[in-house]
């Protein structure tokens, strides 16, 4: 019976139309959950469909848009399902209509906000989402329609839930606004990506607008996916007419639009909210005579993040290198105490130096990769807007990343040995990607361009027996030291080259690898970029701090025609200009003799920049413990005494925490350098109490704590009292900062306390937030309770001492 | 009764206005009851109050939350500049509805105010789903998502 995905593909088809405004319209009452009419009110339902049916549906989706196991228990989830398609089923029987008819399970988003906006974790949304699936399989659905989603986060979890528990056809579309976004901000191009990626077996919009507002995104849909197109709008926008709410367009305008955008390639249609039976047989009508526009391959490579795509296609693409212990001692460092903030400005400041996306690697012989790729990608993600390139050799690392990843992601690296493609093509044809290839195999690199090039056609041949086509392959051919072969940068270039033209494949390669024991390598590094650039290489791992790599690669824009008037250029050139930060003295000078020094002037107004040079300018002559307890802390404590006495305000006290930390992390940067032992500090636990997902007043408390010195071990928000628990013992801290803003959390702050009291006694506990008071503290048996990060670092001076 | 929609670039509001009936400390909605001393006595007169959900997106959000774990400095100017935000698209929607119905509206009663359990929330989400239309959602300790968002009561003066 499930032939749906023969008759997608050939086939214009058609959807059904609204359901919610017509089950109001029969009585379903505000807050009323319309899927307990299918057990409640069967007749109502099953009219409705065979309308649909009868009106020309070869869809129709079963009325199950919330049945999810987050409003249903299990009984009553299954027995609504169940009855759902029973319904859906009922009505095809009842329709006289000729036409092919298919049951399609309805999948709605969850109700809830995924984290880290919301609450509800990645893993528990593909759970709750297959349950759904699982139920409807169960019961007889012939495909799987996901709608309405507005998170392009939650989407792929939905997805990911229907391909892992059944092989039914997934249909997916989205709610865009306005703006052609999603309200998470993805544009169409990124969603074709990730769904696409993934094997979603048709893309589209419904729901949030009419159809002329839709026109713009199913036009985008159709440029970038090489499946079928769904657009299910709704019947324009809902207004208030006489006290009762009409939708203003009619079925005749709704088919007009749709029927047009047939004739432009959409192949999968119906309607969303406000629609009626009258809209599809309007449809059936206005599209009765069109031959489907038959489906072309985009053979686009590309990857995306949560916002947008990159495109392989267009310009030079850069990737940052940064994000890297290799050859780091502070990186490593940072690895090891966790210091995911070192890393995310790590992220953060190579997406202002202008690179396209970022390589991870957190691979470090001690550490729990898995874990630690997984959340770094999970917190990256969160911070900057650009794809990643998810960097490791351990298979279980590269899954756990993937499968968090919110887009398309690339992933480094597969080669040419049969383990490791064995190991890295199913993670690419379940999760998506375009993945680096390394031209090396059981034999090695081969010396010459042939060798390497044969290897990349094996590669391709094998990937193709995955379900992987070449446009998700970029080749990197690989860059060897030239001063130990004078002919190795001819190998990789003439291998790029062949790879580019002939195979027709995306390139990259790590640049650097080429100067290796050379002098004023970054002279070496810019001209093979620019060889590199001309042989055809798309996109280049690299060093965004280094200039000369920047000005090649503005200059080969210029001079390749990618850059307008060659305005960028001239922006870039610019900088360049600019060597090093002119240190300007901004500071009023009536103010100098009260403060001692001129760090700790910059320090006291929040001179982020100048705090950090005037440090670097220091310890060249003084010691770095010198210049924490000499400068930096006299320095805090003016402006911390200052905000007690309420002469400073807390936008001035964080602007001098931030310069603060910038003059301390020259210093970490120092000690890491020779190798100094760091100094012993006193642990300080800290977390946002379960529940509840306001951070700002506690990143504000540890800020200021790490000025001060102490080792602030950061659980984030919402976290569950055993981890507290587990954190505090297991680096014996001396004591605890609990943070809530709500009342509905402060029992889980409450319960926290109870159980540090039972397993770890030494803790000195205190907590502050909102809705406390001393009071309220004391009550719920905290030692200490703290109105401001002041008083919270007064705490801990007192308890370290 | 169906709900009504009001979007402005990325923020968005539901609303949708009911019956009300006020006996001692209990406010009959019809689809809702609640007891709240301190909302019957803000309601006191009233025969219609509108119940709406507001938010500023997540957009909005994302910016605030990655200014959080990168600048404090910068993510309390921000928080300060959403509840701005927030706080004057509620005027504006509430300034036009009152227009449009020609009825003067009372001023906004949220959860959390005076002695109006937060876990009133579950009830406005449940009535207005303002999950599905606007895209606002709320976590298991009634706290709304994305955090720039407002829901409240208000009284409709005949």
């Amino acid at each position: 019976m499930n032939n749906f995905k023969s008759f997608l593909n050939e086939n214009i088809v058609l959807l059904d139309g609204g359901m919610g405004t017509l089950l109001q319209a029969r009585g379903l009452a505000a807050g009323e959950l319309p899927e307990r009419w299918n057990i409640s009110h069967p007749e109502v339902i099953v009219d409705i469909q065979t309308q649909y049916f009868n009106a020309g549906s070869n869809v129709v989706c079963t009325n199950t848009f919330g049945a999810n196991a987050l409003k249903f228990a299990d009984e009553e989830l299954e027995a609504i399902i169940a009855a759902a398609i029973q319904n859906a089923k009922a009505a095809r029987e009842k329709s006289t209509a000729p036409q092919q008819k298919f049951v399609a399970l309805d999948i709605g988003p969850s109700g809830k906000l995924l984290k880290p906006l919301g609450d509800l974790d990645f893993e528990a949304a593909v759970e709750i989402f297959a349950k759904t699936v699982r139920l409807g399989v169960k019961h007889g659905a012939e495909l799987v329609v996901i709608e309405t989603m507005n998170d392009s986060y939650e989407t792929k979890a939905a997805l990911l839930a229907a391909k892992e528990s059944c092989d039914l056809p997934v249909i997916v579309t989205n709610a865009y606004g306005e703006d052609g976004k999603l309200m998470t901000g993805a544009s169409p191009e990124a969603m074709v990506a990730l769904l696409e990626g993934m094997g979603a077996d048709a893309i589209g919009a419904n729901c949030s607008l009419g159809p002329a507002q839709l026109v713009g995104v199913a036009e985008a849909l159709l440029r970038a996916a090489s499946v079928p197109v769904v657009l299910k709008p709704n019947a324009g926008l809902p207004v208030l007419r006489d006290g009762k709410t009409e939708f203003d367009v009619t079925p005749s305008q709704f088919a007009e639009i749709l029927a047009d955008l047939a004739c432009k390639g959409l192949r999968v249609m119906g309607g969303c909210c406000g629609t009626t039976p009258a809209h599809i047989t309007a449809l059936r009508e206005k599209t009765a005579g069109l031959a489907p526009v038959p489906l072309t391959k985009k053979n686009k490579t590309v990857i995306s993040s949560y916002t947008h795509v990159v495109d392989f296609a267009n310009e030079p693409i850069l990737i940052g290198e940064r994000i890297n212990p290799t050859g780091k001692k502070r990186f490593k460092q940072a690895l090891m105490e966790k210091d995911m903030d070192y890393i995310l400005n790590e992220g953060v400041k190579q997406e202002e130096k202008g690179v396209h996306v970022l390589d991870v690697n957190v691979g470090l012989p001690d550490i729990d990769e898995v874990e630690m790729l997984k959340s770094a990608v999970c917190e990256l993600q969160a911070v900057t807007n650009l794809p990643l390139q998810i960097d490791t050799a351990d298979p279980a690392a590269m899954e756990a990343a993937l499968r968090r990843y919110n887009g398309k992601a690339m992933v480094n690296s597969v080669n040419g040995k049969e383990e490791s493609m064995r190991a890295v093509f199913p993670l690419v044809k379940k999760y998506g990607g375009v993945v680096v290839a390394l031209t090396l195999d059981e034999g090695g690199i081969p010396a010459d361009a042939k060798g390497r090039i044969a290897i990349a056609e094996r590669i391709l041949a094998t990937a193709a027996e995955y379900g992987i086509e070449g446009k998700d392959i970029v080749f990197d051919t690989l860059a060897m030291t030239v001063s130990a072969d004078n002919q190795a940068a001819k190998a990789t270039l003439g291998a790029l080259s062949h790879i580019k033209k002939v195979l027709r494949c995306h390139t990259s390669l790590g640049v650097s690898n080429v100067s290796f024991g050379l002098p004023h390598r970054d002279a070496v590094n810019a001209t093979f970029f620019a060889m590199a650039l001309t042989s055809g290489l798309s996109a280049a791992i690299m060093n965004p701090y280094s200039a000369d790599m920047m000005k090649t690669y503005f200059a080969y824009r210029a001079l390749n025609g990618q850059d307008e008037n060659c305005a960028d250029y001239v922006a870039a050139a610019a900088e360049f200009a600019v060597q090093a930060p002119v240190l300007t003295s901004d500071a009023p000078q009536k103010s100098a003799e009260e403060y001692a020094s001129e760090l700790q002037k910059a320090v006291i107004k929040g001179f982020k920049e100048r705090a950090g040079e005037l440090t670097k300018e220091l310890l060249k002559t003084a010691l770095p413990l010198d210049i924490v307890n000499g400068e930096i802390i006299p320095a805090l404590n003016a402006v911390g005494d200052g905000f007690e006495k309420k002469t400073v305000y807390l936008p001035q006290l964080l602007i001098a925490a931030e310069a603060a930390k910038h003059a301390c992390e020259q210093i970490k940067s120092c000690l890491c350098a020779a190798d100094a032992p760091a100094e012993k500090k006193a642990p300080f636990v800290i977390a946002t109490v379960h529940g509840d997902i306001h951070d700002i007043g506690k990143n504000i408390v540890k800020l200021l704590l790490e000025n001060y010195g102490f080792a602030v071990i950061d659980l984030g928000k919402d976290v569950p009292p055993e981890a507290v628990v587990e954190a505090v013992i297991a680096h014996h801290a001396p004591m605890v900062g609990l943070s809530a803003l709500m009342t509905t959390t402060v029992p889980a702050m409450e319960e926290t306390i109870k159980r540090l009291r039972e397993k770890a006694p030494w803790c000195r506990i205190v907590v502050g937030g909102a809705v406390l008071t001393a009071e309220y503290a004391d009550k719920i048996g905290a030692d200490a309770y703290a109105k401001d990060a002041m008083e919270t670092v007064r705490f801990a001076q007192s308890i370290a001492e | 009764m169906s709900v009504l929609i009001k979007t402005d670039g990325q923020k968005k509001a539901v609303f949708c206005t009911f019956d009300l009936r006020i006996e001692g400390d209990l406010c009959d909605l019809g689809v809702m009851q609640i007891r709240s001393r301190d909302l019957a006595a803000h309601l006191a007169g009233c025969k219609r109050v509108m119940v709406f959900a507001a938010t500023l997106g997540a957009v909005f959000d994302r910016e605030l939350q990655k200014s959080t774990r990168l600048s404090p400095a910068r993510a309390y100017e921000l928080q300060m500049q959403g509840l701005r935000e927030i706080e004057a698209f509620c005027d504006t929607l509430c300034a036009e509805l009152a227009k449009q119905q020609g009825s003067a509206l009372r001023r906004r009663f949220s959860p959390g105010y005076g002695d109006l359990s937060l876990e009133v929330q579950r009830e406005i989400f449940r009535v207005l789903d303002p999950a599905k239309h606007i895209g606002l959602c709320l976590s298991d300790s009634c706290v709304m998502t994305p955090s720039k968002s407002v829901s409240a009561f208000v009284g409709v003066e005949e």
